[in-house]
C-alpha cells in the first residue's frame, strides 16, 4: 500500500471518480483509510460515487434513433489507393534533388550535341538562316553598336 | 465502443475481428465492408450522440466516419493500433471537428420543464426530472467535455487510452475529466438548491 495524502486523494476523486478500480495502481488501496480520518476526503469520496452514478446512467442511457449508415452510398464511392510504402517515403524528399540532377545532366547533353565539331567547321545553324535574316540580324547589330559604343566625351569619364 | 477485448491471457497480437475485416475492405469487399459497419455501428453512433447531443449532427458524423473507412482503407497501418482505435480515432475527429457549428440541444433552464407531467407515481418523476436535468447539465459541458467522460465511464478506456484517441497527454486528459466533473457537480447542485 503506497502513502496517500489528502491532496491527492482529492485530486484522483476529482478526475478519475470513486470507482478505486480505475484509479492508478496501489493508489486506490489507502483512500478508505484515508477517507475514516479526513472529513474532506470522505465528504468528496461521497460526492464522487453520487456523480459516478449519474455519468453510468448517463452513458447507459438508450439512444435515441438515428438513421441507419447507407453503406450502398458509401461502397459506391471510389476507394483510395494505399499511401507509400515507408521506404519509398523515405527517399521522397530527393525527388526535387533527383529531377534537378536530369534535367541539369539533359540540358548538358543538349549543349555538348549542338556544339561544332571543329573550331574551323561551319555552324551547321548558320547554313540554315535566310539571306533576309542574317541582313536583319547585321541591322541589329548595328543599332545595339549605336546605343552602346561610348563616344569620346564617355570614353574619358569611364 | 470497446468490443472484441480479448481474454485474459489470449495475448495483445490476436487481432481483433475488426482488424481481421478491414484489409478485405481495402480490397472493396462490400460484404466484409457491411460486417464491419454492423460490428462498429452502435458504439460509434453512442460516441457521436453522447459526443454531440444532437441526432441529425450524430448521424452525419457517423455516416462520414464509415465512409472514411471505405475510402481509406488501404491506409489503414495495423503497427500503430488496431482497426477500431483507428475509426475510434476518425469519428472523434469528426465529432470535434463538428464542435463549433453544433449548438446544444437544450439549454439547461429547459432542462427543468422536461419532467415527465403524466400520470406517473412519484418516483418515476422524480427520476425523470433527475434525468432530464442530468442531461441538460452535460448538455453545456462542451464536446471534448462529454468526449472525455463518455470514454472513460462509459467505454472504460484508460486515461492514456483516451489521450491516444484525443491526440494529446495523460495528465491533459485527467484536467479535462477533473474539470468536467467539477462542471457537471456544480451545476447538478445548482439546479438541485
Amino acid at each position: 500500500m503506497t502513502d496517500l495524502s489528502p491532496e491527492t486523494a482529492l485530486a484522483l476523486l476529482a478526475s478519475h471518480g470513486a470507482d478505486l478500480a480505475r484509479w492508478p495502481a496501489d493508489a486506490g488501496a489507502a483512500l478508505p483509510a484515508l477517507a475514516a480520518r479526513d472529513a474532506r476526503v470522505a465528504a468528496a469520496l461521497a460526492e464522487a460515487q453520487a456523480l459516478d452514478a449519474d455519468l453510468a446512467a448517463w452513458a447507459a442511457a438508450p439512444l435515441p434513433a438515428l438513421a441507419a449508415i447507407d453503406v450502398a452510398a458509401i461502397t459506391a464511392q471510389r476507394q483510395l489507393p494505399p499511401q507509400d510504402a515507408p521506404e519509398a517515403r523515405r527517399f521522397a524528399g530527393w525527388r526535387p534533388a533527383l529531377l534537378a540532377a536530369s534535367l541539369a545532366m539533359m540540358l548538358a547533353t543538349v549543349g555538348w550535341l549542338a556544339m561544332p565539331a571543329a573550331p574551323d567547321a561551319p555552324s551547321p545553324i548558320a547554313s540554315v538562316r535566310s539571306p533576309s535574316a542574317v541582313a536583319a540580324a547585321d541591322e541589329a547589330d548595328l543599332a545595339f553598336a549605336y546605343v552602346f559604343t561610348p563616344t569620346a566625351v564617355e570614353e574619358d569619364l569611364i | 465502443m470497446r468490443m472484441d477485448v480479448p481474454a485474459p491471457g489470449s495475448g495483445p497480437s490476436a487481432p481483433d475481428t475488426a482488424s481481421l475485416l478491414l484489409p478485405r475492405v481495402a480490397a472493396g469487399d462490400a460484404v466484409a465492408f457491411t460486417a464491419l459497419v454492423r460490428l462498429l455501428e452502435r458504439p460509434a453512433r453512442a460516441l457521436a450522440w453522447r459526443t454531440l447531443m444532437d441526432t441529425a449532427a450524430a448521424e452525419d458524423v457517423c455516416q462520414q466516419a464509415f465512409l472514411r473507412l471505405w475510402t481509406h482503407a488501404a491506409r489503414f497501418d495495423p503497427a500503430r493500433g488496431s482497426a477500431e482505435a483507428w475509426f475510434r480515432r476518425i469519428l472523434i475527429n469528426l465529432c470535434l471537428d463538428r464542435r463549433r457549428s453544433i449548438r446544444p440541444v437544450q439549454t439547461i433552464d429547459d432542462g427543468f420543464d422536461m419532467a415527465d407531467p403524466g400520470p406517473d407515481p412519484e418516483s418515476q418523476a422524480i427520476a425523470a426530472d433527475g434525468r432530464a436535468r442530468l442531461e441538460a447539465a452535460m448538455a453545456r459541458l462542451n464536446p471534448r467535455q462529454r468526449l472525455a467522460l463518455g470514454l472513460f465511464h462509459g467505454d472504460g478506456l484508460s486515461m492514456a487510452e483516451i489521450a491516444e484517441q484525443m491526440d494529446t497527454t495523460a495528465k491533459a486528459v485527467e484536467g479535462l475529466l477533473g474539470r468536467a466533473r467539477n462542471e457537471l457537480r456544480t451545476m447538478l447542485n445548482e439546479t438541485n438548491t
